[in-house]
């Protein structure tokens, strides 16, 4: 199921909100106004696209304890932040936190969409990176025992001859394991195998 | 209001007196007891009247090492006044034995009751019972030696002693503090010229006393004597110990003056006796008054003391607060101006789209007019935190005011800044102002010297600071970009800038200051090529019209 991109906009100030509101429908993009982090954290889950664009400072929570908050719920949504002008340190933190970008108050609207569109795509191309390795992790586990073997030692740069010697089979047999491997994979060369190899030492999925 | 300098410490040690003062005390002595050598017993020096004692005990407390010459000033005023009488062996033995006594008594004053004390109750209780035994002691001693010699006889001793004994006690209680209190003068001068009526009115109330103990009735009849308490008791009341001391030193001339005057033996006893109970009673409550005085002048420093360092405390955190303010400033002015600038710009979009009559487009320029409104209403607050409180106008010096900002901004990391040129007229007069406005305004008009001439290589600041009539005009002048025409005419109003980073703000508010304190910030025409603002403070006409 695809979903639309949303930019979930955060600021106290309802001129603020109403405003760019506007201007972002304006633009032709989709947006959901929230008047405090806490409301749009209710909101926000792993499935949700697009980016967030939050004000600084807020009454309750603060655009920084957002973006940890989002960090810590592995929302992966990118944050923008709106600065006050001059507002160094705080911007300097938020960048250190994970922040996708800021910007000043009042806010260049060609700047705004702008970093917004870079935002989406960003999140796009993240979301997809996420399936895909999901979906090849989801492959790894049809492998047997064997066909699991094969991969982790072509992925060490062995030779069939080597792997047979290694795991006391013939090289045929090493063949057969590495055909049966390489389809359940959907690998047509040894460098996406290799490629697939990596995915066996990351954490994610054991 | 007579000051006294109050310690607690011990006092300073005693020094060697000059030849000088040696001489002068040497003559003083020999003065004093001839004028007061009235009334002796058997043509011995035993008067109820002996000021000497009082300069004596004074001059050995204050300088040391002049026992030689005190014996010696005793002796001599015995032979030159009374003559030598048939025992001659007796008179340095006298002399000797009776200023063995002072020296004792001065000692043991420097050691237990410094004169410094004389400023409270208790330090004047326990001089005065000092003197007492002084007195007592040196009576014996002296009379003794008398009766031996059989100068005196022994049925005499008794009435002998008590007139020795009141004529020491009165020298000792009138002239010690009063030698050793010399620096009150001044200020007793000055507390006198304060209130002269109460000054006139005592002088009369002595003089009526005078009038009628010596020269109306009896001369015997001493129940007027207790005129003199009025004025005496009124300058202790008035002026402390030290106005009481001066009174009592007019009213002891004028007993001297007014015994001498009688052809027939006066009572002088008997009025020295009173003399001591209006000298103890007037020295207590002068000192009661002295001691209230002081406590009060010292507490009132301490209220001053503890105002100033709060004031102080409240300029920091006030200036500490501008720059806190600039930030929550930055941050409330920039919520309407991000709306008023989207709604703006969504204006202009749906406008572009061809679609002028677009529903959205009426109620969103009046949102973005009503946005504008908003920020000019925060503005309004901020100059409300300055110029809404009442300015605290006082005489202020600027240079020092300006010193401070320029060698601020010296110290910090701008650039260019070893080009700040300041150039003030030597005796600026004070001017009368807020000094937190007058700090605002100035680091706005350097700052933005500063802003303005930050791309220059060869930048220069220039602050000026002259008097022009009946007003002090401080100027910063730059060479930097300039203005351009449309700016300089909007210059003082809010969020005009030419700054890529500005707010427009610091000028608006920095003439508010000015006009706050009855002063004018406006824009003078540039002798280096950039900007130039004036500010024209009024003097200070207290203390800035003198010559």
């Amino acid at each position: 199921m695809k979903i639309d991109p949303m930019i979930y906009l955060i600021d106290d100030d309802a001129a603020i909100r109403d405003a760019l509101m506007l201007l972002l429908s304006l633009r032709g993009m989709n947006a959901e106004a929230f008047s405090s982090a806490e409301y749009a954290l209710a909101k926000l889950n792993r499935d949700s696209r697009g980016c967030v664009l939050t004000d600084l400072r807020m009454p309750g929570m603060s655009g920084l304890e957002l973006l940890a908050e989002i960090n810590a719920r592995e929302i992966n949504l990118p944050v923008v932040l709106l600065t006050a002008h001059g507002d160094v340190a705080t911007t300097r933190a938020a960048l250190r936190g994970g922040a996708f970008d800021f910007l000043e108050k009042p806010i260049d609207e060609d700047i705004l969409v702008d970093v917004l569109t870079h935002a989406i795509s960003e999140d796009a191309r993240g979301h997809q990176k996420r399936l895909q390795t999901e979906t090849q992790l989801a492959r790894i586990n049809t492998l047997t025992q064997r066909e699991r073997q094969v991969l982790t030692l072509l992925g060490r740069g062995l030779q069939n001859r080597e792997i047979a010697i290694e795991l006391s089979i013939s090289p045929r047999t090493v063949e057969v394991y590495k055909a049966r491997m390489m389809e359940k994979l959907d690998c047509s060369s040894i460098a996406d195998v290799v490629k697939m190899s990596l995915l066996l030492d990351s954490p994610t999925r054991s | 209001m007579v000051s006294h300098t109050s310690k607690t410490q011990n006092p300073a040690k005693p020094v060697r007196a000059s030849p000088w003062l040696i001489a002068l005390y040497f003559v003083a002595h020999i003065a004093l007891d001839a004028v007061s050598y009235v009334q002796p017993v058997l043509k011995l020096g035993i008067t109820p009247l002996s000021p000497q004692t009082g300069l004596v005990l004074a001059f050995l407390y204050a300088y040391r090492g002049n026992f030689g010459w005190v014996a010696a000033a005793f002796l001599v005023s015995e032979i030159v006044i009374r003559g030598i009488p048939m025992h001659a062996w007796i008179l340095p033995l006298q002399a000797i034995s009776i200023t063995a006594v002072y020296q004792g008594a001065a000692w043991l004053l420097r050691l237990k009751v410094p004169m410094d004390g004389v400023a409270t109750l208790n330090g004047t209780l326990k001089f005065i019972l000092a003197a007492a035994v002084t007195a007592i002691t040196a009576g014996t001693v002296s009379v003794g030696l008398y009766t031996l010699a059989s100068l005196v006889p022994a049925d005499q001793f008794a009435s002998a002693l008590a007139r020795f004994w009141v004529g020491d006690l009165n020298g000792i209680l009138l002239l010690t503090p009063l030698l050793l209190r010399v620096a009150d003068a001044p200020s007793l001068l000055r507390a006198l010229i304060a209130q002269p009526g109460a000054f006139v009115g005592i002088l009369l109330g002595l003089f009526a006393a005078f009038t009628l103990v010596f020269l109306v009735g009896n001369p015997g009849d001493l129940r007027f004597f207790y005129l003199f308490f009025v004025p005496a008791i009124s300058a202790a009341l008035i002026w402390g110990i030290p106005g009481f001391l001066m009174a009592a030193l007019a009213l002891q001339i004028s007993l001297v003056l007014g015994v001498q005057r009688l052809a027939e033996v006066a009572p002088l006893v008997d009025l020295q006796f009173l003399m001591s109970t209006l000298l103890v009673t007037g020295l207590a409550l002068g000192a009661v008054v002295t001691e209230r005085e002081n406590s009060a002048r010292l507490a009132l420093r301490r209220e001053k003391q503890l105002r100033d360092s709060e004031s102080n405390l409240a300029r920091a955190s006030r200036a500490a607060t501008t720059g806190e303010l600039a930030s929550t400033l930055a941050h409330e002015l920039n919520q309407p101006m991000t709306a008023l600038v989207s709604y703006l710009r969504a204006s202009e979009i749906m406008m572009a789209d061809g679609n002028r009559n677009d529903a959205r487009l009426a109620p969103t320029l009046r949102k973005a007019a009503d946005e504008a409104l908003r920020a000019s209403d925060i503005l309004r607050r901020l100059r409300n935190f300055y110029a809404g409180r009442d300015p605290q106008l006082e005489s202020l010096d600027l240079q020092p005011i300006i010193e401070k900002l320029v060698e601020a901004l010296r110290r910090s990391e701008r650039a260019g800044v070893e080009s700040i040129v300041m150039r003030m007229d030597n005796a600026l007069p004070a001017v009368r102002a807020d000094r937190v406005f007058i700090e605002v305004i100035l680091s706005n008009l350097l700052a933005n010297a500063l802003d303005a001439t930050t791309d220059r290589s060869n930048a220069v600041i220039e602050i000026a600071a002259c008097r022009s009539d009946k007003t002090v005009l401080v100027s910063v002048d730059d060479n930097g970009r300039g203005m351009s025409e449309q700016i300089r005419r909007d210059l003082f109003k809010a969020f005009v800038t030419s700054k890529a980073d500005g707010l427009g703000v610091g000028l608006a508010v920095s003439r508010s200051l000015a006009e706050a304190c009855g002063g004018e910030l406006r824009l003078a025409e540039s002798s280096l090529g950039g900007a130039k603002l004036e500010l024209a403070l009024p003097i200070d006409d207290v203390r800035g019209e003198l010559p």
